[in-house]
């Protein structure tokens, strides 16, 4: 299926092909290839090349049958071949075409003329398949000293096919940082491509770098090598891309990044020492030579992320967005779900790690589950943090919203992006938990804790006192001491006396007489109200006598006008009230 | 007919009038007892202003404010005025405000001003839990702690509230003793008093010794960080050990500007005076 739509895809494509870089004066091909027939190509060479030969128009047909499955292709090629007289930098235009009845336009392409040097090594661009060489490209001989990654100018052309010998200019292999300096955890890539002017017949004991203070990855590791032309200082080399790498700084300072090693073998002509028969001329005689080729170790410069990341800060160097979902809307409770959040962007994605995320506290959270989508090219890509969950009860929960700092290096700070509030629905179970002796009603649970904090302040009145004054020590606590014990003995003089008086009947009595004279002229007042006029005076009579006998502690037998007179006067009875009283007994009498 | 009656109790109510007197005397001296005892316990609770600023500490402290509320409650404190309450909410603010040595001496002030503070304990236990310090507490011996527990039940002046009810039962108790009939309610009333005065008694002492416990400043907060107890007062001590920040130490002696301190477990040691402070 997915090759059927590949094949679709193709259909529609015209595509160009053409050499990067080629010498003054040789020729090269341009080639259009299109899937299926072709009708009305057209296309004209521009200005500054002149077309050699062509166009030829080849086609090939493949048919393929795979588990019964019969799948057929057929391409359509037309190959030009050009030469450019003079240096610079030519446009090749795109070209029209119908294929399948469909208008078709071709990609443009640029080809770049430097500095003829007849014909460069191996004399084929564009990738086309090797043929036997009658010409060996030529290259630059002594160089001995030089760095391999320079290639130093204005050097002597020689023939290494004559001379028999590599030289370190002939061939090297350089690894390409995208930055020499960065950030931890910022990502750059790494390329390593191995340039060449000579014939390479394969590879001995690669070493590739280590990387060793980096987290590394190969984002590209070709199984065969791809031959591109590439203009280094003049010179057209061939170059081939061998490894490609992201590389994340995971220390600060200085890291040396070693270097990688291949030996390589390279064909050259016989020595021209030696002597020649005649058939080496028509079988030219080669010989494989081992080349060793290292690339130089690269001081890289790690800088530290500045101070003040915030809480939230995941590690992440690069732009990033965040995004969060439930795995459901809506759940019943019990039942597991997932919580997904996505952290996509350019950047160091493998390194992110995952957010805080404040679940409901009803909620079991798992381990956080981590699935990362990385580009092609390894800078770029999105890591998704799963987090599993089962909610214990039902209700409408919300999660976030999440924060998530990252440090942008463009900006040089920290940015804090957010992924908006998510809510989910978890609806009851329906499954009544009996318990209680068959009351039915929810699971019950202790309150647990989900965190601690001091109490609050004491909010009532302060109730303040003097520093360093106490109670006990005060006088107001000895004041009442002393008041107790005075009450006690107050409360012991009134009881003791009372006591005394209980004693004394006469006493009694006399304290008695106010309350039993009031009585009796109470009930003669009755006796009066009544009418009978003969008790009212009978009662009247016996107040007054009783309460003077009860006051005097006198017998009523003993009492006389004379002696009550006598009595109540020694007593400091006023003599205007004894008259008074001596009336009334008259009255009553 | 009429008139009799009348005279009659005009006649009776003037020679009553005549007759007595006295006995009021007793009933006067009462009052004023009484008075007097009310009097006294006013006195006390009449505390001075400091009251606004306690109020708009703790709405600053709600706020979220902590360096406000604990500057406004040290106001308070400025002006000589103190209670349990005032020293557990500036433990508090300083808490909040991460002074952890700090906000510990105050819960430690607060629980001697009124050792039944429970916010105040449990606030204390939390931040015990970030002191650096661990130190095995010897083990006291059981009736010491019984009476210690005891003691701490309640606040100095709580416990002279209650020896001053005791002594007013155990004057009850002797009363009854005094006047009661029968031979077995006197003894009773004896055997009452006696527990009474005894428990009076005791919380008495509760009280001043709890007063003396707060005035003595015999226990210490360590407020330094890092702080080294010496071999001897001086700077060329020998370092023994080494406490940190708010490690409690008790406080047995004093020379110069170097305190003698003991630490629970029973070791001790000398260190300068500056780095602990007295609750």
């Amino acid at each position: 299926m997915l090759l059927f739509a590949a094949a679709l895809l193709n259909a529609q494509n015209l595509t160009l092909e053409a050499p990067n870089v080629v010498a003054e004066g040789e020729p090269f091909r341009v080639v259009f290839t299109a899937d299926g027939s072709v009708s009305d190509f057209d296309w004209t060479p521009p200005a500054g090349l002149t077309l050699m030969w062509g166009p030829q128009k080849g086609s090939s047909s493949s048919i393929t049958i795979i588990n019964g499955k019969r799948e057929s292709s057929h391409t359509t090629s037309y190959t030009y071949l050009l030469n450019a007289a003079a240096k610079g930098t030519y446009t090749i235009p795109a070209a029209t075409c119908k294929v399948g009845g469909k208008q078709c336009t071709s990609n443009s392409a640029t080809v770049e003329v430097v500095e003829g040097e007849a014909d460069p090594a191996m004399g084929q661009g564009g990738g086309q398949g090797s043929q036997g060489q009658g010409s060996q490209g030529q290259s630059t001989q002594g160089q001995s000293s030089q760095n391999q990654g320079s290639a130093s100018q204005g050097s002597q052309n020689s023939d290494p096919a004559i001379t028999g010998t590599v030289s370190n200019e002939d061939i090297f292999m350089r690894l390409n940082l995208s930055k020499t300096s960065a950030v931890k955890g910022e990502p750059i890539t790494a390329v390593l491509k191995l340039y060449t002017r000579a014939d390479i017949a394969g590879f001995e004991d690669f070493k590739l770098p280590t990387f060793n203070g980096f987290w590394s990855k190969e984002t590209y590791a070709p199984t065969n090598l791809e031959l591109n032309r590439e203009n280094i200082n003049g010179k057209i080399y061939n170059t081939t891309v061998i490894r490609r790498y992201m590389l994340i700084p995971q220390q600060e300072g200085t890291i040396v990044i070693e270097p990688a090693e291949a030996v390589c073998q390279v064909r050259v002509r016989a020595s021209a020492g030696r002597s020649r028969s005649i058939f080496d001329d028509f079988f030219d005689s080669y010989q494989t030579v081992k080349k060793r080729v290292a690339t130089p170790s690269i001081n890289f410069q790690v800088k530290p992320l500045p101070a003040g990341a915030p809480s939230s800060f995941g590690g992440g160097v690069g732009q990033f967005n965040i995004t969060a979902r439930f795995a459901n809307d809506s759940i019943a409770a019990n039942q597991a779900s997932s919580l997904i959040v996505t952290v996509s962007g350019k950047g160091n994605v493998t390194m992110l790690s995952a957010p805080k995320v404040d679940f409901p506290t009803d909620f079991d959270v798992y381990d956080v589950k981590t699935t990362d989508r990385s580009e092609a090219n390894g800078t770029g890509g999105s890591r998704v943090f799963e987090y599993p969950f089962i909610a214990r009860s039902y209700g409408n929960f919300t999660v976030g919203p999440i924060k998530y700092s990252y440090y942008d290096i463009s900006k040089g700070s920290y940015i804090t992006t957010e992924a908006p509030a998510v809510t989910i629905k978890v609806s009851s179970d329906g499954v009544e938990v009996v318990d209680n002796g068959g009351v039915a009603g929810g699971v019950r649970q202790s309150v647990r804790n989900i965190g601690s904090d001091i109490r609050f302040i004491a909010t009532g009145a302060p109730a303040l006192s003097r520093k360093g004054e106490f109670f006990v020590t005060s006088w107001p606590f000895y004041a009442i001491l002393a008041a107790i014990v005075a009450l006690f003995f107050i409360v012991c003089a009134i009881l003791d006396k009372r006591r005394k008086m209980m004693a004394d009947v006469a006493g009694t009595r006399n304290r008695r007489a106010n309350k039993m004279a009031t009585e009796r002229l109470r009930r003669s007042k009755g006796y009066l109200e009544q009418g009978l006029v003969g008790a009212y005076y009978e009662e009247l009579h016996k107040a007054v006598m009783g309460y003077v006998s009860d006051k005097l502690t006198m017998p009523v037998a003993d009492l006389s006008k004379d002696n009550i007179c006598e009595s109540l006067a020694a007593r400091g009875v006023q003599q205007s009230t004894i008259d008074c009283l001596m009336n009334i007994i008259n009255t009553c009498e | 007919m009429e008139e009799q009656y009348r005279d009659a109790l005009k006649t009776i109510t003037e020679i009553e009038s005549g007759v007595k007197k006295g006995t009021k005397n007793a009933k006067k001296a009462v009052a004023i007892v009484v008075a007097l005892m009310f009097a006294a316990g006013w006195s006390l609770t009449a505390s001075a202003a400091g009251n606004e600023l306690w109020q708009s500490a703790a709405e600053a402290y709600s706020n979220g404010d902590w360096q406000g509320a604990l500057t406004q409650y040290q106001q308070i404190e400025q002006q000589g005025l103190v209670s349990d309450k005032l020293y557990y909410n500036i433990a508090n603010a300083y808490y909040k405000n991460g002074e952890l040595g700090e906000s510990i001496l105050y819960w430690e002030k607060a629980l001697k001003l009124n050792p039944s503070n429970a916010d105040a304990k449990f606030n204390l236990e939390i931040a015990r839990e970030s002191v650096l310090d661990r130190i095995e507490v010897v083990p006291e011996f059981i009736l010491a702690k019984w009476v210690k527990d005891i003691k701490y039940l309640l606040s100095s002046n709580a416990w002279a509230w209650v020896a001053l009810s005791l002594m007013l039962l155990v004057a009850v108790a002797l009363l009854g003793f005094r006047y009661f009939r029968t031979l077995g309610l006197r003894r009773f009333a004896f055997i009452l008093a006696c527990v009474f005065f005894v428990l009076a008694i005791s919380s008495f002492i509760f009280s001043l010794s709890e007063r003396h416990d707060v005035v003595s400043e015999s226990e210490g907060i360590v407020m330094l960080p890092v702080s080294s107890v010496k071999s001897s007062p001086g700077e060329d001590g020998k370092s023994l050990f080494i406490l940190h920040e708010g490690t409690k130490v008790e406080i047995l002696d004093e020379l110069g500007s170097w305190l003698k301190v003991q630490i629970s477990d029973g070791r001790q040691g000398w260190m300068p005076a500056g780095d602990v402070q007295a609750i």
